[in-house]
């Protein structure tokens, strides 16, 4: 998995590319981590290039979220593919992450 | 009927194999990408589970996979010699809907394993555990 991180003004934008799962957890787990115990930003997390999810790759996301709600800073996603967007849904993280159909759009919120 | 089988390790390398097999049997059985997802999703959650949970993290111990494609569904079995463990005696998460501070993780695998196949089940025979997942292949495109 490829994990590009910029500081886009008020904001970390990590695009995520490949599979998030069990085979990358190692990498994402300790990108996110520290991004998430830095806390100085939100995070907008842009899936679109973002295949595969599973279980542990949403722990690694609710992680950091409990982490940053502690700094008053969101994590927020954008550009889900259907079928991940699916795994959100069925786990009822839908209802956890503020999801946005556009980086603009996403972008536009946390502004 | 068409079968493959392959055997892994319990081990992240396994997994591996596994997904890298799977993808170019779908390929080949002509397989749509969203069942291709929903077995992907599947099988990452039921292995991870057998090697953590059946082995206790042991390396080396074998897990085999069974893929057949049938006229209207693509089975897979999954046979493993671990202690029984019947995966679906995992209690289903009851918090899908609670706030964020009282969602809990565990069990989260097994859940969405149901809800991405259409028959998940289990049995004990000859001291190995078999799981069976069955996917319609009529789903999506």
């Amino acid at each position: 998995m490829e994990i590009k991180h910029t500081k886009n003004g008020q904001v970390h934008l990590v695009e995520l590319e490949g599979r998030l799962d069990a085979l990358n957890n190692a990498k994402a787990e300790s990108f996110f981590n520290q991004l998430s115990d830095d806390a100085d930003l939100n995070i907008l997390v842009d899936c679109e290039k973002l295949d595969f999810i599973n279980s542990s790759g949403l722990r690694i996301l609710i992680m950091s979220l409990k982490k940053l709600k502690k700094s008053d800073k969101l994590l927020i996603l954008c550009n889900l593919q259907k079928n991940i967007e699916e795994v959100f849904q069925f786990s009822g993280f839908d209802n956890l992450f503020k999801i946005f159909g556009s980086k603009q759009e996403a972008l536009n919120a946390l502004s | 009927m068409r079968n493959h089988i392959i055997n892994i390790k319990s081990r992240l390398s396994g997994i591996q194999i596994m997904n890298e097999q799977l993808a170019k049997m779908c390929k080949e059985w002509e397989i749509s990408k969203d069942v291709a997802f929903s077995m992907n999703l599947a099988l990452e959650e039921i292995v991870t589970n057998i090697i953590n949970h059946g082995y206790n993290g042991k390396e080396d111990c074998d897990i085999t996979i069974r893929f057949s494609l049938e006229a209207r569904n693509l089975r897979i079995q999954i046979k493993d010699g671990a202690h029984a463990f019947n995966p679906l005696d995992v209690a289903e998460p009851t918090d899908l809907d609670k706030p964020l501070e009282e969602r809990n993780i565990g069990g989260l695998g097994i859940h969405l394993v149901k809800k991405f196949t259409d028959n998940f089940s289990y049995r004990r025979n000859n001291n190995k555990n078999i799981i069976t997942i069955l996917k319609s292949l009529e789903h999506g495109d």
